[in-house]
């Protein structure tokens, strides 16, 4: 983290769930894709996604941005229920052209390396086309495919299933939901830190 | 058996002329005319000796008698074995051809066109097909089998045809109708009927046009009798007709009602997929709406980051060629340096 921090600043950023700096998406487009982004709060009401859609040009990893945003944003259009714990990250680099996508640590037992990267290759040929939207809808749709049988085999045994990754089950409190969170809230006046492309 | 079959000596075959130096020389000057042989000599000789008088032909070859064709013999007696479907039973089908004077295929087109006129129309129209010559047995006639065979039947024409010769046709109507048509209109109807036949040479295409021209004639005398009121008590309408249709479906389904295990199964089977395709869709409803919870749990951190592992995958889509999974990105460079 101290690594990532060194090369994208140490400070905590304010961002939104949607972003395009890189001005990719179409006017039109925007609407949608947000509401992709609702349906999937609803659907699972403890979790977010959030898309960034940048233009790196010295960026040398996107794995390593989004690790590095994951940590240190604060969604200011995310609930406070749904911690960055809680969340999946997808960043698009439309100049070196590629794709990464991230989570927090509550999603460890549900996501790993081959359920996320066949989400981002059934969305590849969109990315081909530059057609953002569908690619990341698609994307989308794999991960709460996913998410879904995850579901299921943590509701059958969830102390195998959280054991696994290390983690162990705990009552839910509203205190406990709160809790992971208190790392995004904004508690105090803090100095924005602009995302540097 | 114990003899063994000899082989036959085989047969010489001439073998076919060929071509030598002397005679394309001789093609050359002329003296070879190709095709001269066959022509024969005198030919030869009055071609090149370019005498244009016609040839004369031998008294004894121009006597000899032109061989006339054979007349064919007609038969005019209906075999025995055909009689009794002829006259001694009623018809299944409109087309009655015991004798297969017709070929299947035929049959089956001129079936189909009877077929048609009866569901299109209020008459039914029987063809009896009988050969060219062929006489009526002493003792049967048309009358007669309309009497014996139709007498149940209403609103129905009967016709004796005769193949090749549709001059000799006959017609009669059931007994419902035969006070009703007069004997000029029956005329008018054969009459027309045989003049359309006449059209045509062929005897095939003669019964196409004669039954055709019938059916149509038919149609004409049906209107007539519904505007004179025939029709309510005698014709039998269309209307009657699919009247029957849905009779008999409902005697199908009382059949099949009758028949309890078939029954029993068909509805078992309805109810279970009416009953798998419910659930599914109750179930679709459920998951479409559904909200999934996932269990708290608590753990330690990673590397120091608060929130988040940097686990996950990254993909190229530079290479437009290439698939996925050869520009998938496998190694968190930054997890390794640290």
């Amino acid at each position: 983290m101290e690594h990532a921090d060194e090369l994208f600043g140490d400070q905590d950023v304010s961002l939104q769930k949607f972003s395009d700096p890189a001005g990719v998406l179409r006017m039109k487009e925007r609407k949608p894709m947000r509401k992709l982004m609702e349906r999937f709060e609803k659907r699972f009401p403890q979790l977010f996604v959030s898309v960034y859609l940048g233009a790196f040009e010295e960026m040398t990893s996107i794995r390593q941005f989004g690790f590095w945003l994951l940590n240190r944003a604060a969604f200011s259009d995310v609930d406070v229920n749904r911690p960055n714990e809680n969340g999946i990250l997808i960043v698009v680099d439309v100049t070196a052209k590629t794709a990464g996508v991230t989570y927090g640590y509550s999603l460890l037992p549900y996501l790993d390396d081959e359920s996320t990267f066949d989400a981002l290759s059934a969305a590849h040929p969109y990315l081909i086309q530059g057609e953002f939207l569908q690619a990341i809808d698609l994307t989308i749709r794999k991960l709460e495919t996913t998410l879904k049988k995850g579901w299921r085999r943590a509701k059958r045994n969830p102390e195998k299933v959280l054991g696994e990754i290390g983690q162990n089950p705990v009552a839910r409190t509203k205190a406990s939901l709160k809790g992971v969170r208190v790392g995004n809230k904004i508690s105090e006046p803090r100095e924005k830190v602009e995302v540097r492309e | 058996m114990g003899q063994e079959a000899t082989p036959e000596p085989a047969k010489e075959v001439s073998e076919l002329p060929q071509w030598k130096a002397e005679d394309w020389e001789m093609l050359k000057t002329g003296e070879l005319i190709p095709g001269s042989t066959i022509f024969g000599g005198i030919a030869l000789e009055r071609l090149l000796s370019g005498d244009q008088e016609p040839i004369e032909l031998e008294p004894a070859v121009r006597e000899i008698p032109e061989k006339k064709p054979v007349g064919e013999e007609w038969p005019t007696k209906i075999s025995e074995k055909f009689l009794s479907r002829y006259f001694h039973h009623a018809p299944k089908a409109f087309l009655v051809d015991p004798q297969d004077l017709l070929t299947d295929q035929q049959k089956q087109e001129r079936e189909k066109f009877l077929n048609d006129h009866a569901n299109d129309s209020g008459f039914d129209l029987y063809v009896y097909l009988f050969d060219t010559k062929q006489e009526i047995p002493v003792g049967e006639s048309l009358q007669g089998v309309v009497l014996d065979h139709f007498a149940d039947k209403e609103s129905t024409a009967v016709v004796f045809y005769f193949m090749g010769d549709p001059q000799r046709s006959e017609l009669a109507f059931s007994e419902d109708l035969s006070g009703e048509i007069h004997l000029g209109n029956m005329r008018d109807l054969m009459k027309l009927s045989i003049e359309e036949a006449m059209e045509s040479e062929e005897s095939l295409a003669q019964l196409e046009f004669f039954s055709g021209q019938l059916a149509r004639s038919l149609s004409g005398l049906e209107k007539k009798l519904k505007e004179d009121g025939v029709l309510d008590t005698r014709l039998r309408g269309t209307g009657e007709k699919e009247e029957e249709k849905l009779g008999s479906l409902a005697s199908l389904w009382h059949d099949f009602r009758e028949n309890s295990e078939a029954f029993l199964a068909v509805v078992v089977l309805v109810s279970l997929a009416f009953s798998v395709g419910l659930l599914v869709f109750l179930r679709y409803l459920v998951n479409r709406n559904r909200a999934f919870v996932f269990p708290d749990a608590q753990g330690s951190s990673l590397l120091g980051a608060p929130h988040a592992p940097g686990v996950g995958s990254v993909i190229s889509y530079h290479n437009r060629t290439q698939p996925p999974s050869l520009q998938r990105n496998n190694y968190p460079d930054y997890l390794q340096r640290m």
